[in-house]
C-alpha cells in the first residue's frame, strides 16, 4: 500500500521533510499544513490531501511531532501539530541529506 | 523501543484515536469546502469538490490507521481471530486434533516431571555431584553395591587421595516405644561425620561428636517428621528420651538434635540416626571379612573425578587383597566400585525405564503430530479454493503461511493447556498408585546364633523421591518447548504445501482441486506408513509386557495366596530385659507360650481354618558363607535363604511336603533348648538343629544323598534335615526360588498367617482382639491380606505395563484416525471418477474392494516396517520381560493383525460411502 500514498511527482520521503519544515514557524492543523505547502510552493506542490494524514501519523509514531486538540481560526475543534526536539533534529538531518542529493543531481545535470 | 510503547499506547486507546482521525479528516474537508465557497463555487458543488480533493476518505483513514497498527501485530490478531473462527466452524476436526495433541503433550509433560524429580534434580545435600558411594562388587556371585566392613573402609580412607572424607551408614529396623502406637521405622547407624560430609547441619541441637561414637553413648538425632509427630515440634526436644526396641534390646536414647525438614538419608523410612558402635579392636581382624554391613559414602576432592577415584580404588583393592589373603573362597575382595550417589539412589534400571517411557511418550506425540499434519493436509486441499481466491486477491505466500501457522499455534497452545491439566491429574494418580521409595528391610528375625550373619536386604524396588514431584518452572519450560516443537512439526509441512497452491489451477478445477496430486498423495501415504510403524512398535512393546504380566500371574508360587491374612506381631520385651542380657531360654519360652496361645485363640475364631507363624513370609533372611554337607569339602552357598517357621505354617499356606515331615511342637522346644545352650556344649555334645529344606536346596546340595537325616554345617551350626518342602517364591513371583532352609523357631517379631474361609481383611479386628487378649503387650504392627502384599511386588511392573499399553492404544487410535483421514480424502477427491465407473457398470463391491485395497497399502507397509523395527527395539527392554522372548512371534502376529484390523475398519466407512456414490448426483454437482 505504501507507494499509493505518495504523489508521483514528489521524491519519496520528501513529504515528511516538507511537513516538518512547515511546522518550524509554529503549530498548525492538518488543513493549514496542506494550504501552507500549496502557498509556499506557489501551487507547484499539490500534496495529495489523502496522503497528508498517513504521513502525519507516521511522524507522530516516530515522535517527531506532537498533536493537541485546540480551536482553529474558524472556531472549530482542530488537531494542532507541533515540532518536537527530536523532530527538529530529524528536520535538519533530512534537510542536509536532501540538499546533498539535490546538489548531486544538479552537478550531474550541469556537467553531463 | 519508544516507538513500540507509543504503538501500544495507541492500541490501548484505539477507539478514541480512531474517532479523532475521523474528526480531523472531516474538519479538513469542511475547511476545503468553505475555501471553495469563498472562491464563489455553489455550496453543493463545493461539498462534492472538497470530497474529491481529499480523495477516498476511507482509504485516507485506513492508511492513517495502518501507520499505527497494520503491522505484524494486527495481522497476528486478525489471523488469530480468523483461525479461531475456522477451528470453531470445524468443531469435529478441531476436537479430534485437540484430543490427540493434548494426550501426547500431557504424556510427555508427566513423564518429564518424573524424570526431572527423580533423576535430574540434584540431591538436597551440599555439592551433591561430588558425593559417591563406595561398595564392593561381588562379581562371582553377581551381586552389586555390596556393603563393606568398617576395617575395609578405614583402609580405603588411609590409602586413597581422591576423597576429602568418608562416612558409613547401616540401616536396621527398630520400633519406637511409648505413645499410643509403636512406630516401626528404620534406624540408621551412621559414623559421626556423616552429616558434615553431606553438608547438612541439624536444625535444632547439634550433630554427633567423635567421642560419642567411641564411647558408644546412647544418643540419637531424629528426623523432622518424627520430631513433629512424637514431640509436637517442641524446641526443648534436645535432652529428651526416645525408647527404642532394637532387636535384642530395649534402650533409652537421648535426643541431641533434629534434622531439617526435607532431609532424608538414605531414604524417608530412616527416622532417626545414631552413632555406629566402634568395634573393639580384638575382634576386628575377623570382621575384616565377615562384618560387611556398612554402606560407605564419600566426598570427592575438588578436581577429582569418579573415573580417577575408580582407578585408584582398583589399585587399592589389589594391594589389600595381597595384604589380607582371604580364607573364604566366596569372599568378594576389597575392590570398591565408585558410583555417584544419585545413581545409587535411583538405580540404573529405574532411570532406564523412565527414559524408555519418555521415548514412548515422544513417539506418541510424534504420531499425534503426524496425524494432525495429515488432517491439516486433507483439510487444506479442501480449502485450496479459499486460498486460491485469497492469493489471487493479493495475499502473499508469507501471509498465507503465517495465517496457517497461527491456526496451528492456536491448536497447539490449547492442546498444551489441556495437556498440562492432564499431566497434573496423571501425576497425582501416579503418586497414589506407585509404591513409595526404598522399603526398609522388615526382617528383624534373630539369627540362629549370633555367629551366623543374617542379612536382610530390601527386595522391593520402588521409585525414590516420587512424592516430591511437582510441576515446576523447568517442567513448564519443557511444556512450552514441546508445544512450540509440536506446532512447528505438524504445522509447517501442510502450511508450506497449501501456500504453494497455484490459484489459476485451483479456481479452474472446481470444488476439490488437488495440486500436484501425486506428490500430495505420496506425502499422505508416507505419514500413514510412519504412524502405523510407530503404533506397531508401541503395541509390540506393550504386548510383550502384557504377556510377561500374564506369565508372572500364572507362575506357581509354591503356596496358596488367596484367603490368607498376614498379621505382624511383636511381643514387646519385658521391661527387665536389658542389652546385657540378650536371648535367654526363659524369655524365648515365654515368647513361645505367647505365640502358642495366640495361635490357639486366633484358630478358634469363626471363619479361621488354619494358623501358622514365621518371621516374614515375603522378605527373606539370607545366610552367606559356605556349607559343608556330610563332612564333604565346603561349598560356597552364594545366596542361601532362611526363615524361622513355627508349627502349622506350611499347612496354612498349603506348601506341599515332598519328603519327611513338617515341624512339630517338639522341634520348637528342641530349638529353644539349643538357643539357650552354650556353643561349646553344643559342639562337645554333637547336638544338631532340626531344619526343613526346600527342593532347590536338595537339588543343589543333597542331590546324591538321602535328604532326610542328612547333616550339613553352616558356619558353626550343624543342621539336620527332617523334611523337604516344595519351593516358595517368597520374593514375588518374578524371582525364582533359591535354596533355603527353615528353622523351628519363633522370633520376637513374627508374622502370623491365617487361612480364612471368607474375606481375610474382615477378620483383622477380631484377630487383633484375640492377640491382645493373650498378652496386652503383644503389638499388632500390621494386618494385610497376602494377595495384597503380593500385589505390592508387582505394582511398579503393572504401572509400567499399563502406561505403555495406554500409549500403544493411543498410537493405535491415532493410526486409525490417520488411515481414515487419508482414505476419506481420496474418496472425495475421486468422487467424479468413481461416479463414472459406476455409471459405466462397475458394481458397488468392485468399488468397495478397490478403495479398501488401495487404502490398505500404506498401513500394511507400515506394519511390516514396524515389525522389523520392533524385533530390534524390543531387545532394549529384554530385562523387563518375564519368560518371553523379545521377538515372540505370537505377540508380533497379534500386533500385526490388530493394526491391520484397525486399518480395515478405518477404510470401511469411506469405502462404503464410495460404493454408494450416486453417479447422476456426483457428476451433476460439478
Amino acid at each position: 500500500m505504501g507507494l499509493t500514498n505518495q504523489p508521483p511527482d514528489l521524491l519519496p520521503g520528501t513529504l515528511d521533510l516538507l511537513i516538518l519544515r512547515t511546522l518550524v514557524a509554529g503549530e498548525l492543523h492538518g488543513y493549514a499544513i496542506a494550504e501552507r505547502l500549496k502557498v509556499l510552493s506557489q501551487d507547484v506542490l499539490q500534496v495529495g490531501e489523502s496522503s497528508l494524514y498517513p504521513a502525519l501519523q507516521r511522524l507522530l509514531l516516530n515522535g517527531w511531532v506532537r498533536a493537541e486538540w485546540g480551536v482553529s481560526e474558524n472556531n472549530r475543534r482542530a488537531r494542532f501539530y507541533t515540532l518536537t526536539a527530536a523532530g527538529k533534529k530529524r528536520l535538519s538531518a533530512e534537510r542536509a541529506e536532501f540538499e546533498r542529493l539535490v546538489g548531486a543531481i544538479q552537478r550531474v545535470l550541469q556537467m553531463a | 523501543m519508544l516507538k513500540l510503547i507509543r504503538r501500544l499506547r495507541y492500541l490501548l486507546r484505539l477507539q478514541n484515536v480512531e474517532a479523532d482521525l475521523r474528526e480531523e479528516l472531516e474538519l479538513h474537508r469542511a475547511e476545503r469546502q468553505q475555501q471553495l465557497e469563498r472562491e464563489g463555487i455553489p455550496a453543493s458543488e463545493a461539498a462534492l469538490a472538497s470530497r474529491r480533493a481529499l480523495g477516498n476518505l476511507t482509504l485516507a483513514y485506513e492508511d492513517s490507521r495502518a501507520v499505527w497498527v497494520a503491522s505484524w501485530l494486527e495481522r497476528l490478531l486478525q489471523d488469530f481471530r480468523y483461525g479461531c473462527r475456522g477451528l470453531v466452524a470445524n468443531a469435529g476436526f478441531s476436537c479430534l486434533v485437540l484430543v490427540a495433541l493434548s494426550l501426547g503433550i500431557g504424556a510427555n509433560i508427566a513423564i518429564f516431571s518424573v524424570i526431572r524429580t527423580v533423576i535430574l534434580r540434584p540431591l538436597p545435600f551440599a555439592d551433591p555431584s561430588r558425593l559417591v558411594m563406595l561398595s564392593t562388587d561381588d562379581v562371582k556371585r553377581g551381586l552389586h553395591e555390596e556393603p563393606a566392613s568398617l576395617l575395609t573402609m578405614e583402609d580405603w580412607r588411609a590409602q586413597s587421595h581422591h576423597f576429602s572424607g568418608m562416612a558409613v551408614f547401616r540401616g536396621e529396623p527398630a520400633v519406637i516405644l511409648g505413645g499410643d502406637t509403636p512406630d516401626r521405622v528404620l534406624a540408621e547407624f551412621v559414623s559421626f561425620n556423616l552429616f558434615s560430609l553431606l553438608g547438612v547441619a541439624p536444625t535444632v541441637g547439634r550433630s554427633f561428636s567423635e567421642q560419642e561414637q567411641r564411647s558408644g553413648e546412647p544418643v540419637v538425632i531424629v528426623s523432622y517428621g518424627l520430631w513433629q509427630r512424637r514431640f509436637g515440634g517442641s524446641p526443648d526436644v534436645v535432652g529428651k528420651a526416645l525408647t527404642l526396641d532394637q532387636r535384642t534390646s530395649v534402650q533409652q536414647f537421648r535426643i541431641v538434635g533434629v534434622m531439617p525438614s526435607g532431609f532424608s538419608f538414605p531414604n524417608r523410612d530412616a527416622q532417626f540416626w545414631r552413632p555406629i558402635v566402634d568395634l573393639d579392636r580384638q575382634h576386628e581382624e575377623r570382621f575384616r571379612f565377615v562384618g560387611r554391613s556398612y554402606n560407605v559414602v564419600a566426598r570427592l576432592q575438588p578436581g577429582s573425578t569418579v573415573r580417577d577415584a575408580q582407578s585408584e580404588m582398583i589399585a587399592i583393592g589389589r594391594s589389600l587383597e595381597a595384604l589380607y589373603p582371604a580364607t573364604d573362597p566366596t569372599f568378594p575382595g576389597f575392590t570398591a566400585s565408585v558410583v555417584p550417589l544419585a545413581d545409587y539412589f535411583t538405580g540404573r534400571p529405574t532411570q532406564a525405564a523412565l527414559w524408555i517411557l519418555l521415548a514412548a511418550a515422544g513417539l506418541v506425540l510424534l504420531t499425534a503430530c503426524v496425524n494432525v499434519a495429515n488432517l491439516l493436509l486433507a483439510r487444506g486441499t479442501a480449502r485450496s479454493r479459499e486460498f486460491a481466491i485469497r492469493s489471487s486477491l493479493g495475499a502473499g505466500r508469507v501471509r498465507l503461511l503465517g495465517q496457517l501457522l497461527t491456526e496451528t499455534s492456536v491448536l497447539a497452545v490449547a492442546a498444551a493447556v489441556c495437556g498440562l491439566m492432564l499431566a497434573g491429574a496423571a501425576l497425582r494418580a501416579l503418586i497414589a498408585l506407585a509404591p513409595p521409595g526404598i522399603y526398609p528391610s522388615t526382617n528383624s528375625s534373630y539369627a540362629l546364633t549370633d555367629s551366623v550373619r543374617v542379612l536382610a536386604r530390601s527386595s522391593q524396588p520402588g521409585i525414590p523421591r516420587l512424592d516430591e514431584i511437582s510441576l515446576d518452572p523447568v517442567v513448564l519450560a519443557f511444556a512450552v518447548a514441546v508445544t512450540i516443537a509440536t506446532a512447528l512439526l505438524f504445522g509447517v509441512l501442510p502450511a508450506w504445501r497449501i501456500s504453494h497452491v497455484d490459484p489459476i489451477d485451483a479456481l479452474k478445477g472446481g470444488a476439490t482441486v488437488p495440486v500436484r496430486t501425486r506428490m500430495r498423495r505420496r506425502v499422505g501415504s508416507l505419514l500413514v506408513v510412519v504412524q502405523c510403524a510407530l503404533a506397531v512398535l508401541l503395541l509390540s512393546g506393550s504386548g510383550l509386557l502384557i504377556r510377561s504380566l500374564s506369565n508372572i500371574r500364572s507362575v506357581n508360587q509354591g503356596f496358596r495366596s488367596d484367603h490368607v491374612l498376614l498379621v505382624r506381631v511383636s511381643l514387646a520385651p519385658s521391661a527387665q530385659r536389658t542389652s546385657a542380657d540378650p536371648v535367654r531360654g526363659a524369655d524365648v519360652l515365654a515368647r513361645r507360650e505367647f505365640y502358642k496361645q495366640a495361635i490357639e485363640r486366633v484358630g478358634s475364631l469363626p471363619g479361621v481354618q488354619r494358623v501358622g507363624v514365621l518371621t516374614d513370609l515375603l522378605v527373606r533372611g539370607y545366610v552367606t558363607g559356605s556349607i559343608v554337607v556330610n563332612e564333604r569339602p565346603a561349598v560356597p552357598v552364594g545366596t542361601l535363604g532362611f526363615a524361622n517357621v513355627g508349627p502349622g505354617l506350611f499347612e496354612t499356606l498349603e506348601v506341599p511336603l515332598v519328603r519327611g515331615r513338617f515341624f512339630s511342637d517338639d522341634d520348637v522346644l528342641t530349638q529353644i533348648r539349643l538357643v539357650s545352650t552354650d556353643l561349646d556344649q553344643i559342639r562337645s555334645r554333637n547336638l544338631t538343629w532340626p531344619v526343613i529344606v526346600n527342593e532347590t536346596f536338595v537339588r543343589r546340595f543333597l542331590a546324591d544323598v538321602d535328604p532326610i537325616s542328612s547333616r550339613f554345617r553352616v558356619d558353626r551350626d550343624v543342621l539336620r534335615v527332617v523334611g523337604v518342602v516344595g519351593d516358595m517364591r517368597r520374593e514375588g513371583p518374578e524371582r525364582s526360588a533359591v535354596a533355603e532352609f527353615f528353622s523351628p523357631y519363633i522370633g520376637q517379631t513374627s508374622e502370623i498367617a491365617i487361612r480364612t474361609s471368607s474375606d481375610p481383611l474382615a477378620l483383622a479386628v477380631a484377630v487383633r482382639g484375640a492377640i491382645r487378649s493373650v498378652n496386652p503387650q503383644g503389638m499388632v504392627l500390621s494386618a494385610t491380606s497376602l494377595d495384597r502384599r503380593l500385589a505390592e511386588f508387582g505394582a511398579p511392573r503393572q504401572a509400567q505395563t499399563w502406561l505403555l499399553t495406554a500409549f500403544a492404544a493411543l498410537a493405535l487410535t491415532l493410526a486409525a484416525i490417520g488411515i481414515y483421514g487419508i482414505v476419506r480424502y481420496r474418496v472425495s477427491e475421486r468422487r467424479r471418477e468413481i461416479a463414472i465407473r459406476i455409471a459405466i457398470g462397475a458394481g458397488a463391491s468392485d468399488v468397495f474392494c478397490e478403495v479398501v485395497g488401495r487404502g490398505m497399502t500404506a498401513p500394511l507397509l507400515g506394519v511390516a516396517i514396524g515389525l522389523v523395527g520392533a524385533s530390534w527395539v524390543t531387545q532394549v527392554m529384554s530385562h523387563l520381560l518375564f519368560e518371553i522372548s523379545p521377538t515372540d512371534p505370537t505377540t508380533f502376529a497379534v500386533v500385526g493383525g490388530a493394526l491391520a484390523a484397525a486399518g480395515l475398519l478405518a477404510c470401511w466407512i469411506p469405502a462404503r460411502r464410495a460404493s454408494h456414490v450416486d453417479p447422476i448426483e456426483a457428476l451433476r454437482c460439478e
